[in-house]
């Protein structure tokens, strides 16, 4: 079996000495670079061509989620786990959507990290548990296109013309019954019309309801 | 000259009365010199009328008494004898005369009773041949006067003596003469020969006549004129002269000037009460007048003193009945009320009421002017102070915030590598595994005691993808920590325009509004959303709890909701919050 290539991006020495020191007691991988912010990284990248890029999110030059898409561009062939302090999921989400191949807290036990660095190898994703629990949930609900109105306001028409009060809408949609007055008054003025009946057969006629 | 000031009132009254005074006596002096001129022009005329009707009466008379002499003497000389026993005692019957004696041709001397031979020697010492003579027989004992007519030729002679009977009928006639008109007869010495009416017992011969009008008629002047009498009392008197043969009588014919000018001096009397009544009634009038006009006047001058005191009155000024002084009262009234409404105006300024506003007088209302202009400054001001305290505000809230997060930054990312770094170097020591479990379970607890207080700090997820990703998060911790159900919907555009430090401030909102709802509300359910429009994104909070009293809460503990509010001011938003049945948060701010 070979050895994983394994490049370190951390803005902590002490950090990168930790972790080569435990990896390197594993004897599964071979640490061939090391890196302190984003250009360094960049720059090593350019002369190793390593498997497996642990990358940190906060650091000096630039967050490592920023990074991604360049390193996925220029280096197609490397894969990047995030390997970071922060547990919240929109750091994990938007790792996701640059490309990361995996999301590892620092924290987190050393059974695990060796889990994640070998999952990422065989070219699996490799996300924390907990987290990746609401990941379906949060891409589900990925944005729509830009259309002439938005996927609210359409909901809004859609609610309108089954017959709903603005009362009921704005307690379906947790907002005040102001804010879908305000929404009402920039569809109208979006469309071009004048009243709610106008609106409805609008949205008809553009076949943004159905 | 120096002129007095006097009050207007006095001023007017005097003016007026003076000009009353002026008037009536003038018109009162002219009536009474005409009136009494006329008066005793009427006087003299009718005195001058009397005067000439008692001479004729006494010429006819005399001339009687001659004609009835000379036809005695006629007769006698004819028939001297039966004359002589007849003639005195038949005859005396028709005749007036009181005494006669004849003396003929012969030197006879036939006479009546009563006289002597002295008596007729007397008389005809006085008197010249062939004339008939007229003569005053004055006795000296004081016995009555009487006057003889003696016929003379040169022989004969025949002297009739009378007594003055005849012609104190005539003067006392006094018809018409009031109580001092009188007529009498002087001779030619100046004694009177009538009797006085005013001295009706003393002889007449010893009352003395010794005036202008008697000297006048002697001197063969007729007329009436005004002169002092022999009383030396002024009377109208006509004078002329009876020419008698051989002597020259006077008659007078008068009455007192007072009697005369009785009833111009009645009318001048009551004239002058009435003037006086009528003076009375000027002064009274003027002095009314005179107030009716100061009155007004004096008025206006308070007023106008109050104002230059500074002091305004309340009420308006009277009407007045004067149109001029109405008109002055209209235009002061009229200042009044500009003042006052400049006055009110500069108090509403200066208590801070910038929305007053004021039209000004006129072009040239400097007053009026500068106040706007003073209040634009000051709204300037007021403008530029809450400008400085909004900015101040902000830079404190957002060096907080930037403090806050460099802080949770640097122990987060600062100490939190370095506690992972100590953990791995645990790992691959050489301690005992026991140890080892228990270093790496502390290290645990303290990475996510600093993950606690670095994202109580600032979440990195507020800081990195903005407040509409933060709330999630925060959800989503309460969701795992308490039973509440919270829905979230998170509505920004993808692109969002929201500021940073405005993203901070609703997420804090939302922070603040969670725990009220948490420690106080005993809700079951929070509903919470952010939605973003073009110009401004909306903050949307209710909670289903029991609510709280909003002026209880800003005066006990309110800090925190009052937190909300000064950050959303600073970000020229706005915040609604309603609580009765739940709590209900709205903000708005708007997105540049």
């Amino acid at each position: 079996m070979n050895k994983i290539n394994i490049v370190v991006a951390d803005d902590h020495q002490l950090f990168r000495d930790g972790l080569k020191a435990m990896l390197q007691a594993w004897g599964q991988v071979n640490i061939v670079g090391e890196a302190s912010h984003g250009s360094v990284l960049l720059t090593v990248l350019a002369s190793q061509t390593p498997d497996i890029v642990l990358l940190d999110i906060s650091m000096p030059q630039g967050s490592g989620i920023d990074l991604l898409p360049t390193i996925k561009q220029r280096f197609p062939n490397v894969k990047c786990i995030m390997l970071t302090m922060h547990e919240d999921v929109q750091y994990v989400l938007r790792s996701l959507k640059q490309g990361a191949d995996g999301y590892l807290l620092k924290d987190a036990a050393e059974e695990e990290l060796k889990t994640a660095i070998r999952e990422v190898y065989e070219g699996n994703k490799y996300f924390k548990n907990k987290i990746s629990d609401m990941i379906v949930a949060n891409l589900s609900g990925a944005r729509a296109p830009e259309t002439l109105l938005s996927e609210r306001e359409i909901q809004i028409i859609r609610l309108v013309a089954e017959g709903k009060i603005t009362k009921e809408i704005a307690d379906q949609l947790y907002v005040s019954v102001r804010t879908i007055e305000t929404h009402r008054s920039r569809i109208m003025k979006k469309l071009g019309v004048s009243n709610t009946a106008e609106m409805i057969q609008m949205a008809y006629k553009k076949k943004l309801i159905g | 000259m120096r002129i007095y000031k006097l009050r207007l009132e006095r001023w007017l009254t005097i003016g007026l009365f003076s000009l009353t005074v002026f008037f009536v006596g003038a018109v009162s002096v002219g009536f009474y010199t005409q009136l009494r001129n006329a008066v005793l022009t009427r006087t003299q005329d009718q005195l001058l009328s009397i005067n000439i009707l008692k001479n004729r009466l006494v010429e006819q008379y005399l001339d009687n008494q001659v004609r009835q002499g000379e036809e005695l003497f006629l007769s006698s000389l004819s028939e001297v004898e039966p004359f002589q026993q007849i003639g005195f005692t038949q005859r005396s019957k028709k005749y007036d005369w009181q005494k006669a004696v004849f003396i003929d041709s012969a030197g006879r001397t036939f006479s009546s009773a009563d006289t002597s031979p002295a008596w007729v020697d007397s008389i005809l010492q006085y008197t010249k041949p062939d004339y008939t003579s007229i003569g005053l027989i004055a006795p000296s004992d004081g016995a009555n006067s009487e006057f003889y007519i003696a016929i003379r030729s040169s022989q004969t002679a025949l002297v009739l003596s009378y007594d003055m009977s005849g012609l104190e009928a005539i003067m006392t006639e006094r018809t018409g003469m009031g109580a001092t008109g009188e007529s009498y007869l002087v001779t030619e010495e100046g004694c009177m020969l009538t009797i006085s009416r005013f001295f009706p017992d003393t002889i007449p011969s010893q009352v003395l006549v010794d005036t202008e009008g008697f000297w006048a008629a002697q001197v063969g002047e007729e007329g009436v004129k005004i002169y002092p009498d022999y009383r030396g009392v002024p009377i109208v008197g006509a004078y002329r002269r009876i020419q008698l043969p051989t002597k020259t009588w006077v008659i007078l014919t008068e009455i007192d000037v007072a009697e005369a000018t009785a009833p111009i001096t009645e009318l001048r009397n009551r004239f002058v009460g009435l003037s006086l009544l009528f003076l009375l009634l000027s002064w009274l009038i003027s002095s009314w007048l005179a107030k009716g006009l100061s009155r007004p006047i004096l008025s206006l001058k308070r007023n106008i003193n109050s104002l230059a005191r500074g002091k305004l009155p309340k009420k308006q000024l009277q009407p007045s009945q004067i149109r001029e002084i109405e008109s002055i009262a209209d235009s002061l009234n009229e200042l009044i009320q500009a003042l006052n409404s400049t006055a009110n105006f500069a108090q509403r300024i200066g208590q801070g009421d910038f929305e007053a506003t004021y039209h000004p007088l006129s072009e040239q209302d400097k007053l009026g002017h500068s106040l706007l202009t003073m209040r634009d400054q000051l709204i300037l001001l007021n403008d530029q102070k809450e400008q400085l305290e909004r900015e101040t505000k902000k830079i404190l809230v957002s060096t907080q915030e930037a403090e806050r997060e460099r802080i949770s930054r640097d122990i987060h990312d600062g100490i939190g590598p370095l506690l992972t770094a100590t953990k791995f170097k645990m790992s691959s020591s050489d301690i005992p595994d026991s140890t080892r479990k228990e270093v790496t379970q502390l290290l645990d607890d303290i990475i996510a005691e600093i993950r606690r207080i670095s994202s109580n700090l600032m979440p990195a997820v507020l800081s990195d993808f903005g407040p509409g990703e933060a709330l999630n998060q925060l959800v989503w911790e309460i969701q795992k920590n308490s039973h509440l159900t919270v829905r979230y919907v998170n509505d920004l555009l993808a692109e969002s325009q929201l500021g940073k430090e405005a993203g901070i401030a609703l997420y804090r909102i939302a922070q603040e509004a969670i725990n009220n709802t948490l420690k106080h509300a005993e809700a079951t359910e929070i509903t919470m959303s952010l939605t973003e429009f073009e110009d401004q994104v909306v903050f949307y909070y209710r909670d289903n709890g029991k609510g709280f009293d909003l002026q209880k809460v800003y005066q006990a503990q309110g800090k925190g909701l009052k937190n909300i509010q000064e950050r959303i001011g600073i970000l020229g938003g706005i915040v609604r919050i309603h609580s009765s049945d739940g709590t209900t948060i709205e903000a708005e701010i708007p997105v540049v």
